[in-house]
């Protein structure tokens, strides 16, 4: 057996997008959930922190969007309505790249990016490249849908319906 | 039998129908962690214990969770200060300890001289010069100096405060009020419960007050 056989039985292989999904998904889901299940002006205070919204869209914001980022997450996990819930995510992370660049081009003194509440803390700079390869992952994984949706349930009800 | 294989691998319900189904269940996941937490943090409220100050049967009551090092709790403190001092029987104020000590290195180390003033019944004067000169205290690289020079000013006992100093009953209370702090949902400093209404950072907190009891300036 040699080495491109080898890659080609090994499981991981037919996963890895599969794999990729799941994690992505669980990023936001759990971005979200963490966000949820506190009072929601922690994050308002976050988003203040980034002086981008006035007061009230802000409110408006960090009450709305953890909800959006908790069920995008869990659709993009479970691969329902999948191809929308990864143009959903992906918009996401454009956006919290926009936002922290501009914090970071106005030197605006934010330590960390309170993008996952108290569950972990991560510096701006880190922040940064990590959503740029959440970026780069999740392109990928909107590129090469048919492989994305392995194990989802959109595949299921597609066979169902054929 | 080969029938009824067949019949079970036919979905049940619709693709909207298991959206809506996975709406539900989402929804109730976080309802129901909300309600667990909300049961935790009622539980976790009788045990606070507090350094207060003002009317206990004001109009306004306000726990304060401050880390001395955070420079918005510096700004919030002095504030709270202010507005006490012109609405005495208006404001009822607690402080709580909630060093972050990840991002602030003498978090602890100033919770536990101000814990000690406490002891001393001098919480609220020490505090204030913490507060006052926590830009000098922050930036030296050994601040026990400038903390025993506020203890002086203030006038505490310096042997009961090195005693106190050394006392591991002192930091159980910090970590304690830093756990029910957390258990209220409390992530990043300073927090404020103003009649129970959670208001994170220190603007925040200037706009409630103006809104409940108005400008420091105004008259009243």
């Amino acid at each position: 057996m040699n080495c491109k056989n080898l890659w080609e039985d090994f499981p991981i292989k037919n996963n890895v997008f599969l794999a990729l999904r799941i994690l992505v998904g669980a990023v936001f889901f759990m971005s979200g959930f963490e966000k949820l299940i506190h009072p929601y002006e922690n994050f308002l205070y976050v988003i203040n922190g980034y002086e981008v919204l006035d007061q009230n869209f802000a409110v408006l914001v960090a009450a709305i969007f953890p909800w959006m980022e908790y069920l995008a997450g869990a659709f993009v996990i479970i691969g329902l309505w999948l191809p929308l819930s990864l143009r959903v995510v992906w918009l996401f992370t454009v956006i919290f790249l926009i936002i922290v660049s501009q914090a970071v081009f106005r030197s605006l003194p934010i330590h960390e990016c309170g993008c996952f509440g108290e569950l972990f803390s991560i510096p701006i700079p880190v922040i940064l490249i990590f959503d740029s390869v959440l970026l780069i992952t999740i392109t990928l994984l909107r590129k090469f849908i048919e492989k994305t949706s392995r194990l989802s349930l959109d595949r299921y009800y597609a066979h169902q319906s054929n | 039998m080969g029938k009824n294989i067949k019949k079970l691998s036919t979905p049940r319900i619709t693709k909207f129908q298991a959206t809506l189904l996975v709406l539900i269940c989402l929804f109730a996941i976080i309802h129901t962690c909300r309600f667990v937490l909300k049961k935790m943090i009622i539980s976790g409220r009788t045990l606070a214990s507090a350094r207060s100050i003002g009317n206990p049967q004001a109009k306004i009551k306000i726990s304060e969770y401050l880390d001395f090092q955070c420079p918005a709790c510096a700004k919030g403190g002095l504030l709270l200060k202010d507005y006490v001092n012109k609405f005495p029987s208006q404001i009822y104020l607690e402080v709580h300890y909630f060093p972050i000590q990840s991002i602030h290195e003498f978090a602890v180390e100033s919770a536990t001289y101000a814990e000690c003033a406490s002891r001393q019944n001098k919480f609220f004067p020490f505090v204030e010069k913490l507060l006052i000169r926590q830009q000098e205290w922050a930036k030296a690289l050994r601040p026990e100096s400038i903390f025993q020079d506020i203890a002086k000013t203030v006038g505490l006992d310096l042997d009961q405060l090195d005693a106190c100093m050394k006392d591991e009953d002192v930091s159980l209370v910090i970590y304690r009020e830093k756990a029910e702090g957390k258990s209220l949902g409390i992530e990043s400093t300073p927090t404020y419960f103003v009649n129970g209404k959670i208001i994170v950072g220190y603007k925040a907190l200037l706009d409630e007050l103006q809104k409940s009891l108005g400008g420091l300036s105004d008259q009243k």
